[in-house]
């Protein structure tokens, strides 16, 4: 196998030229919208293309070497798909936002045509004069929420794809199966740009369920394992549940709308003209499927078990993009809810929002305190971040209900900046974690041979007990997780703390205003599980990069493939630096209220915007704020974290010398003490977080006693039962017809006495009609 | 002259008689002679409803029922010689290979 | 009769050419000495295999010509009325006086057209005849068995273009003889009962069919038919101009010949609960008959029930709405259930087509043009991915000797292209959005919501059930095998093999089709939608409000 330490930039080739698309399509003269549809397209064509080629393909050098098993004409595809986005996103900001919906002549077309029959009271007869007159089509609909999610989606498919071209190409057990890999990611990011532009809830939903679709296949992408199989069938499962009532969600808006089209149903002269009633079960239905696709409770059960695929479906599919699709359709039914002439009817559903969101985060803390897995931590981080976005979603929706639009915007922008900055920071986080397996893989082959060292070695990578003090073996994997875990725990300054700070703070605000006490709850559970995530995200890190080495394995690891270690770098720092200048430029206003990037600057100058921004986060006016802003701090910065140090810090190795940016974390975590938990580990509530907390084995036991045997026994019924009645015909047509054969003695004499006494009984019934 | 009524009456009595015999004997060559029996009780009555209304086409059913009777005979005594040279037996009740 | 006029007419040869065709060839087959019919064989197989792609060629050229004409204002086919038909041969002067008959005695003609209604079914039918033969395109099967394929392409497409009842039944009882014969020589194990079953079965069920014809026939007056003995004529075109009229059969009448028709129709879709000679027939059949059986054979019923029932008694039909939805329920939910259960592979695709065509009764109930254009759309839609299902399972038959799901684990190590086709075909059937079968669920559904609400909700969570016991079998037959394939014990000492080139191609056009009209649904979904809207404004519309029915 090649040397993987070695660059090879050469190989990027191929990207770069398929970068000229853009420039062409600008030379052409078409605007960036009327090339966005290519955004979709190119991956569409291209998915297709990798997998039949590198099936046919797949075992020769150039194929594997110089086009990395199709890895790089991925990555030119999702290169392209950036490009546009960027250029959409420059004109979009050029024009001030001012082309909201648009219809590009281009990109849209009439998918199904049709007529509706419809009764007005007195009779019934076809609405409209024009034959066909309903259209269901496909269009491009871009506005601020769009173009952030497509971005993000757009900017980590890429970075991802480069990771996985270090991370799959350079193992041997994917050797030429990595074709279908990259066509499988390929597919799976043209759904995401695809659900993102589409201007229609069907097109939403078509594309939400190409990436269900792409899930179950990459999760089950190491097929040959039973686990990763019975995993992918649990997510497609658990996902199609939440699925179906997306869909009857849909049949109701499309009865109450007659138009599934965005620029139709939030026009606000059209937006509150329908029964509320019926649009409340809408909303519900359409949360469920939401509920379903982002791993909430109750229908989280896929997530944990998602981990069976490899690293860069992780990091794309369960952090960065596909999780957000159920974000993405609760922040388009935000409309729904500021609409004047409904207010007043949602709280219940945006309490139902709160509530799940909360619940979820507090649940998915708990049980990531005790994870070994190190993926498993990750993936229990996102379950609890996400609801996060969605109590701060749900906190949204309340406050637009209740008629305070001011602060719905403001909760409505925290809560998608935080989507911005988890998807970047829990991207990079199992990237980074990618590495570590991967290096630890590596470690542990050249440490015992190939396979291991026989059949009872069930050395297992991921696990963090076998990890410990590589904070100076791997710096720039450390460095990209620390900074990864300060965005994720909300470290001041860092990343996630921006919109952290947003959510919490309005989900209290929303709890202390009037009406809001139910709302109370779950704003406490935030705060909680602020703390809790604190803890779980700095023991993560302690275990795996500080201390001393706990296994032999531990002590060889290096970091040497080349590919990994660039979007490390580069998310590291995005991830530092953008939640800061994110807040400066106004960022979350810009997403809840349409206002104006750099309004604050271009009003106030930039050194009073920092300070206007730092103020307004640290020193808010409402002092129930204030204390709970600097409660989530204390407990999560500060005592979450002093915590982990305590259990699981320590300094390194003698010898060992880490960077100095995680060198500095390395040596506090070794000078605040020990405690020893082993007590409380064995405790039986350890135990059930170990296991869940038991909802996926109660699952189990609901589905085997009820789905299958029912399944079972009307296959018998229909074999005996229905199928019985034929069989019963036949039989008895066949006993009937011997019954009567019976007859046919042979006997010429009864032959001659059944002729006369039939000729009697003619002359009889000839004489009586006579 | 004989009463047309007697005729058919003997006619009657004829037609029974051969009616009981094609029911109750074995022996095929004797269910013909019942058969034959049969046929010229018809005959009679042919010949009662000839001489009762004085019409010729009574005699000329009567003739032609003859015919058909001597034809019948020809073609059922080839049937059991048939059936004797392949079965040795032209009792009724052996012979039985219509059976179900 | 003109002999020119009948013979130029492109429908015309669609049907009689490939029937006319196989005899010959199966006839030159049997006069010909022992040592050439090897070799004819492969010749045969070949002629045949070329008119089927010549079928198509002609099929495809018909649609493109008509696409492009314009009528009432719009393109094509959405200009058409319901009861206008294209290419028809007996305009209504000429069928008036009795020019196109062909038993001028008890009225039966030879009228034949196509409307937005059968096209599509036409262009299924010419697609999957060439694509069947291919995928069975074994030496071993003989001379006869692609013969007996193309005499069934005549016999199918005589049903869907066929205006004249008497002809409709004549082809539909004639599409049997061939499927029966290939059950029966290239079948499975259990060949002969499964044969005489589906024979009996559908041939019963038709009788009630031919007594409701009967019924219509002496309710069809055509007085000026020169040499017309009995008054009546079988000739649906004029039965649609009465119902125009509204002066068809009425009243209790009307339910009665209704209710022949529907025992008829339904076994063919089939419906529960006359459905159960479809699984034995599919199991035994060879691969071939089971893609045609399924693809086109079922919805012979579907297509006979809209034209004939839907479309000439609507009264009926809002009377027995109850009824549509109960059959069309209990399919959709039964089968896909018994689905569960199933371990044999054809099995589970069999019982999964009953439950897709159960939809299509719920698509009529709903009364709406959206609800019957998806009704038909669905038609066309399981008429590509069924085959397809079929293709698979046979080939796994072919391949593995053996149809028990689970006894082969680890199927993508020796034949990944079989098991992408699996993939492909199972979401198809579950209704992956972009392919076709999710355009026929999602108008139904909602036409389905707008007529009957919250009932809908059962539909819907059977789409759960479905997606459960696909990705089941997919988990047990592609999946699994723990680093090594785990094959079936009735394979022996056989090495594994993937898919020849035959079956590749074969499915993989099927595969692409489910795509394309996935994605471009509207090439025939706009058609069937100016159909159905046509139809409901026109009769539906005005029943409807006479009865007074409430939504």
């Amino acid at each position: 196998m090649a040397d993987h330490s070695k660059p090879e930039w050469h190989l990027m080739m191929p990207v770069a030229a398929m970068l000229l698309f853009p420039v062409i399509c600008y030379k052409i003269g078409w605007d960036a919208i009327d090339s966005s549809m290519f955004i979709i397209a190119i991956p569409l064509v291209v998915w297709p293309a990798i997998a039949i080629i590198g099936q046919v393909w797949k075992k020769t050098d150039w194929w594997k070497n110089h086009l990395k098993e199709g890895g790089i004409i991925a990555l030119a595809a999702l290169a392209v798909s950036l490009c546009l986005t960027i250029w959409l996103i420059i004109q979009f900001l050029g024009e001030h936002g001012n082309f909201g919906a648009q219809d590009s002549d281009i990109a849209s077309f009439a998918w199904l045509n049709f007529d509706i029959l419809a009764h007005d009271g007195v009779s019934w007869e076809l609405i409209g004069s024009d034959k066909l007159g309903f259209t269901i089509g496909f269009g491009i609909y871009v506005d601020a929420l769009t173009l952030m999610l497509l971005f993000v989606a757009a900017f980590l498919c890429f970075l991802i794809g480069w990771f996985a071209i270090g991370y799959m190409t350079t193992d041997a057990v994917n050797e030429d199966r990595n074709h279908r890999f990259f066509a499988e990611f390929l597919l799976f990011s043209c759904g995401m740009f695809g659900m993102v532009l589409a201007d229609n809830f069907l097109w939403l939903f078509i594309f939400w369920e190409i990436m269900g679709l792409c899930s179950y296949l990459l999760i089950g992408f190491y097929w040959e394992k039973p686990s990763a199989v019975a995993a992918a069938k649990k997510a497609f499962m658990t996902t199609r549940v939440g699925d179906v009532f997306l869909m009857v969600g849909l049949l109701i808006i499309y009865d109450l709308y007659n138009s599934l089209s965005f620029e139709v149903i939030f026009d606000p002269a059209i937006i509150d003209t329908v029964d509320p009633e019926r649009l409340r079960l809408a909303l519900i239905m359409l949360f469920i499927g939401a509920v379903g696709k982002s791993a909430q409770f109750p229908l989280h059960v896929w997530l944990p078990d998602a981990m069976e695929g490899p690293t860069p479906v992780s990091a794309l599919i369960h952090a960065a993009t596909m999780v957000n699709a159920g974000l993405y359709l609760v922040a388009r039914m935000f409309p729904f809810f500021g609409a004047s002439g409904f207010e007043g009817d949602f709280s219940d559903v945006a309490l139902l929002i709160t509530w799940i969101g909360g619940i979820t985060a507090i649940m998915a803390a708990a049980i990531a305190l005790v994870a070994n897995d190190i993926k498993r931590v990750l993936a229990y981080s996102t379950m609890s971040q996400l609801a996060y976005i969605f109590a701060g979603l749900g906190a949204a929706c309340w406050f637009a209900n209740s008629g305070h639009p001011e602060f719905a915007a403001l909760a409505f922008g925290a809560a998608l900046f935080h989507l911005f900055n988890h998807a970047m920071a829990k991207g990079m986080l199992f990237m980074a974690s990618g590495s570590v397996i991967h290096e630890m893989h590596h470690a542990h082959h050249q440490a015992h041979g190939e396979h291991g060292g026989g059949d009872d070695d069930h050395f297992d990578a991921q696990d963090m007990r076998n990890m410990g003090g590589l904070a100076s073996k791997m710096p720039v994997t450390s460095v990209a997780m620390m900074l990864g875990s300060m965005s994720i725990i909300g470290i001041p300054l860092i990343g996630g703390f921006w919109s952290k700070e947003g959510i919490i703070g309005q989900a209290w605000h929303a709890a202390i205003s009037q009406d809001g006490g139910a709302m109370l709850v779950p704003a406490l559970l935030l705060l909680a599980t602020a703390g809790m995530t604190g803890f779980y995200m700095s023991r993560m890190w302690f275990m795996t990069f500080a201390g001393k080495p706990k296994t032999d394995v531990a002590e060889h690891v290096g970091e040497d493939t080349h590919w990994i270690k660039t979007p490390l770098v580069t998310l590291s720092l995005v991830t530092a630096f953008t939640g800061a200048i994110f807040a400066v430029l106004n960022f979350p206003e810009w997403l809840g209220e349409g206002e104006q990037l750099m309004h604050g600057i271009e009003s106030h100058g930039l050194a009073e915007q920092v300070v206007h921004v730092l103020e307004h986060t640290f020193l808010p006016h409402e002092s129930t704020l204030l204390a709970v802003g600097w409660t989530a701090i204390v407990i999560s910065a500060i005592l979450g974290p002093f915590l982990a140090a305590r259990i699981h810090g320590g300094r390194l190795a003698a010898g060992e010398e880490a960077n100095p940016f995680v060198g500095w974390l390395v040596q506090i975590s070794g000078s605040v003490g020990r405690t020893n938990v082993d007590e409380i580990a064995k405790s039986g509530f350890a135990v059930a977080l170990h296991n869940r907390l038991y909802i996926d084995d109660l699952y189990e036991w609901v589905i085997a006693r009820t789905v299958v045997p029912l399944g079972n026994l009307l296959a018998w019924f229909d074999k005996s039962g229905i199928d019985g009645v034929i069989k019963g015909i036949e039989s008895g047509s066949q006993a009937s017809s011997s019954w009567i054969r019976l007859m046919t003695t042979g006997s010429a004499r009864d032959y001659i006495l059944m002729a006369a006494v039939g000729a009697l009984c003619i002359f009889a019934l000839l004489w009586g009609m006579a | 002259m004989i009463p047309p009524s007697w005729i058919a009456g003997l006619g009657a009595i004829l037609f029974c008689v051969g009616l009981s015999g094609a029911f109750s004997r074995k022996n095929a060559i004797i269910v013909l002679m019942a058969v034959e029996l049969m046929l010229n009780a018809v005959n009679l009555n042919f010949v009662a409803a000839a001489v009762h209304h004085g019409d010729l086409t009574g005699w000329v059913y009567t003739a032609i029922a003859i015919a058909i009777a001597a034809a019948e005979v020809a073609v059922g005594l080839a049937i059991f010689l048939s059936l004797y040279s392949q079965h040795d037996t032209i009792s009724l009740d052996d012979v039985t290979m219509l059976k179900h | 009769m003109d002999m020119m006029e009948m013979i130029g007419n492109p429908l015309t040869i669609l049907v009689l050419f490939p029937f006319c065709a196989s005899l010959l060839l199966m006839l030159v087959h049997w006069a010909a000495s022992e040592d050439r019919q090897a070799d004819l064989s492969r010749w045969i197989r070949h002629i045949n295999l070329g008119i089927a792609l010549l079928m198509f060629a002609l099929a495809t050229l018909i649609g493109l010509e008509s696409f492009s004409v314009d009528l009432a204002g719009l393109e094509g086919w959405s200009g058409l009325g319901w009861h206008d038909y294209l290419y028809d041969n007996c305009d209504q002067g000429v069928l008036r006086t009795g020019g196109c008959a062909v038993i001028s005695s008890i009225g039966v003609s030879w009228h034949v057209g196509i409307d937005a209604l059968s096209y599509p079914m036409v262009w299924l039918t010419t697609l999957l005849i060439p694509i069947s033969m291919l995928v069975d395109w074994n030496e071993k099967k003989g001379a006869y068995f692609h013969s007996l394929i193309l005499m069934m392409e005549g016999a199918l497409i005589g049903v869907f273009v066929s205006l004249d009842l008497f002809m409709f039944y004549v082809f539909w009882e004639l599409s049997l003889i061939p499927m029966f014969f290939l059950i029966l020589m290239w079948g499975g194990e259990d060949r002969r009962y499964a044969a005489q079953k589906f024979f009996i079965y559908t041939f019963a069920a038709s009788v009630f069919m031919l007594a409701g014809i009967l019924v219509m026939y002496f309710h069809n007056p055509v007085p000026a038919w020169g040499g017309n003995l009995t008054g009546n004529s079988f000739d649906l075109v004029l039965m649609n101009e009465q119902v125009a009229d509204s002066s068809f059969i009425t009243g209790g009448m009307q339910s009665l010949v209704f209710l022949l028709l529907l025992i008829g129709f339904a076994t063919k879709m089939p419906s529960v609960p006359v459905h159960t000679w479809l699984p034995d027939a599919h199991v035994e059949a060879p691969t071939a008959g089971s893609m045609l059986l399924a693809g086109v054979m079922l919805k012979m019923g579907a297509y006979g029930f809209i034209r004939l029932s839907v479309a000439l008694f609507p009264e009926s039909i809002i009377e027995y709405q109850w009824l549509l939805v109960l059959l069309g329920m209990v399919s959709l939910v039964y089968a896909s259930w018994v689905c569960l259960g199933q371990t044999n592979l054809k099995r589970l695709v069999a019982y999964s087509s009953v439950s897709h065509m159960g939809v299509i009764f719920l698509g009529v109930a709903t009364l709406q043009p959206l609800g019957i254009a998806g009704a038909i759309f669905m038609m066309f839609a399981h008429g590509i991915i069924s085959p397809l299902l079929f293709a698979v399972a046979g080939a796994f038959k072919h391949h593995y000797h053996t149809l028990e799901i689970g006894s082969m684990r680890g199927l993508a190590h020796h034949s990944p292209w079989m098991s992408a086709h699996m993939m492909v075909g199972w979401m198809g059937s579950l209704g992956l959005p972009l392919m076709a079968g999710f355009v026929a669920e999602v108008a139904i559904l909602i036409a389905f919501w707008m007529t009957f609400g919250w009932l809908v909700l059962l539909p819907a969570l059977t789409l759960i059930i479905t997606a459960a016991y696909y990705i089941w079998s997919m988990q047990r037959t592609i999946f699994e095998g723990d680093g090594e394939a785990q094959l079936p014990p009735t394979m022996g000492d056989d090495e594994p093999s993937d898919l020849t080139w035959h079956e590749n191609v074969g499915m993989m056009t099927l595969g692409i089709m489910a795509v394309v009209f996935g994605i471009l649904p509207f090439i025939f979904f706009d058609m069937m939608s100016g159909w159905s809207s046509d139809l409901v404004a026109t009769t539906f519309v005005d029943v409807m409000n006479s009865l007074g029915v409430e939504p």
